[in-house]
């Protein structure tokens, strides 16, 4: 109800109540962003288009699920479309060059702690659809089904990017603790 | 640990700490956006309500359907008396009102919002800036008034023994007041009011046809209050039903004249409502905020008055 209420205040232009939303999930988003892009200043990026769309949006928008899940797939969305224009851009600069993390402008100051940059770090070895899946399924709660709708691919297909990239994870943290 | 179970602690022991610069620098191209929606919005007329809904060509054509079908026939509001097509609401209301009246027997509580449109002689209208949230539950009531973005009032009707305790607390004057009586607060349940509503569509006098509101295809029925009471003719109520779940999105009241000014009327609006929410414990628990005094908002206005004069 709190979520529905803060909606309503922002739609009618407050301030205030937009301030207390991004307080109330910027960490979500910055955890979801980190994990699925593995560069801090794109993380930031992020979370600032989340918000500026959500913002456009408010006219029509209809609160009918939870705001945390509303937040976190229209991240995973802009996320993708980060992602594809990364993957086009060091595709045209350089095919040869494999795709690597971006430096951080030292400007940025967000502070990540341990967990998070081991999170990102493990996240980073796989494929951005799994990762997708993996982080959507644990952090915004959504079941498989949910998933693979807002994904526009089958419930299947969810399931098994999950599995594999959930393998992937097993051998990468189990190295970690060989290490 | 399994791998899962691995990655869930990361995620849950994840945390990212920003300044107060850094928020500033990624909320603020949204503010920068809200505050354009502001002016925009107060900018514009708020248009009438009913315009917008009989502006849809569907709601048009369903309009004049029923008109046709009402003086051509001379037949019953209700044309189809076993719809196959889905749109229950053509069907005999006998059938589907119990439907609906067996679901809102199920609410246990519901919160809505609330909203007056003044109509001037002259027809044009204006939309008041002060506007509630009204949460009920089976037997409290909770009433938040805001003027704009500001919280002015809250009022709690709470069960005190046989009877009902009131107590408001006043934002702008940073008073509250609080009395025991035999009051309750049935005239402002919205869910008796729903029934009401749902036991009088056999009598509807308009259907109004379907529209989007709040997201969801609605059908909506106008009913006059002279069906009820001592009520004019031309006081009308209009409730709307999500054409899915079968729950009213929307109830209105038309045409109640404005006290001391006969000329103006003005419509009520209910909407946006929750049912069954997952509220806080302490929603119906009347406080008073530390400092505020206890008087009736009318003795203090009167004081403030005699202030000025003096």
């Amino acid at each position: 109800m709190e979520d529905k209420l803060l909606v309503l205040r922002c739609k009618r232009g407050s301030r205030d109540a937009l301030g207390r939303i991004y307080e109330k999930y910027k960490t979500d988003l910055l955890i979801l962003a980190m994990a699925l892009l593995n560069e801090k200043s794109a993380a930031e990026d992020l979370v600032h288009d989340v918000f500026l769309s959500f913002v456009q949006s408010l006219e029509r928008f209809r609160l009918t699920g939870s705001l945390k899940g509303y937040l976190l797939t229209c991240a995973a969305n802009h996320a993708r479309n980060t992602n594809k224009a990364k993957q086009h851009r060091s595709i045209e600069a350089d095919p040869a060059e494999p795709v690597t993390p971006g430096t951080d402008e030292p400007s940025r100051s967000i502070i990540y702690n341990e967990q998070l940059q081991q999170l990102s770090d493990a996240m980073a070895h796989l494929s951005y659809e799994q990762r997708e899946v993996i982080m959507l399924h644990f952090q915004a709660g959504m079941t498989f089904k949910t998933i693979a709708k807002s994904l526009g691919i089958s419930a299947n297909t969810a399931k098994s990017r999950y599995r594999y990239g959930i393998d992937k994870l097993r051998l990468i943290l189990n190295d970690e603790v060989k290490k | 640990m399994k791998p899962a179970d691995k990655i869930k602690e990361l995620i849950n022991k994840s945390d990212a700490r920003t300044t107060s610069e850094t928020d500033k620098r990624i909320l603020g191209g949204a503010l920068e956006h809200l505050e354009k929606l502001k002016q925009k919005k107060s900018a514009a007329k708020q248009p009438n309500l009913w315009r917008i809904i009989m502006k849809t060509g569907i709601t048009k054509l369903a309009a004049a359907a029923a008109i046709a079908i009402i003086v051509l026939g001379g037949i019953t509001l209700w044309p189809d008396s076993s719809p196959d097509n889905g749109k229950w609401w053509l069907g005999p209301p006998a059938a589907w009102g119990q439907e609906i009246l067996a679901q809102l027997d199920t609410i246990k509580g519901v919160t809505c919002h609330e909203q007056t449109v003044l109509v001037m002689s002259d027809g044009s209208e204006h939309t008041s800036s002060t506007w509630d949230i009204l949460y009920v539950s089976s037997d409290s009531y909770r009433r938040d008034i805001y003027d704009g973005d500001f919280l002015r009032e809250i009022q709690w009707y709470v069960p005190d023994g046989d009877g009902t305790l009131q107590h408001s607390i006043r934002y702008d004057l940073k008073s509250y007041f609080t009395h025991s009586g035999e009051g309750s607060f049935g005239n402002y349940e919205p869910i008796e009011r729903m029934r009401f509503y749902v036991r009088l569509l056999d009598e509807a006098d308009r259907l109004l046809g379907e529209t989007v509101i709040e997201g969801c295809n609605c059908v909506g029925f106008e009913i006059s209050a002279g069906k009820y009471g001592d009520n004019p003719e031309n006081w009308v109520d209009c409730i709307w039903f999500d054409t899915e779940t079968k729950l009213p999105v929307r109830m209105e009241k038309h045409g109640r004249p404005v006290t001391d000014q006969p000329d103006k009327t003005f419509i009520t609006i209910q909407d946006q409502f929750n049912y069954n929410p997952d509220l806080p414990a302490d929603t119906f628990t009347p406080e008073t905020p530390e400092g505020f005094i206890h008087a009736h908002p009318d003795e203090i206005k009167a004081a403030m008055e005699k202030e000025q004069k003096e």
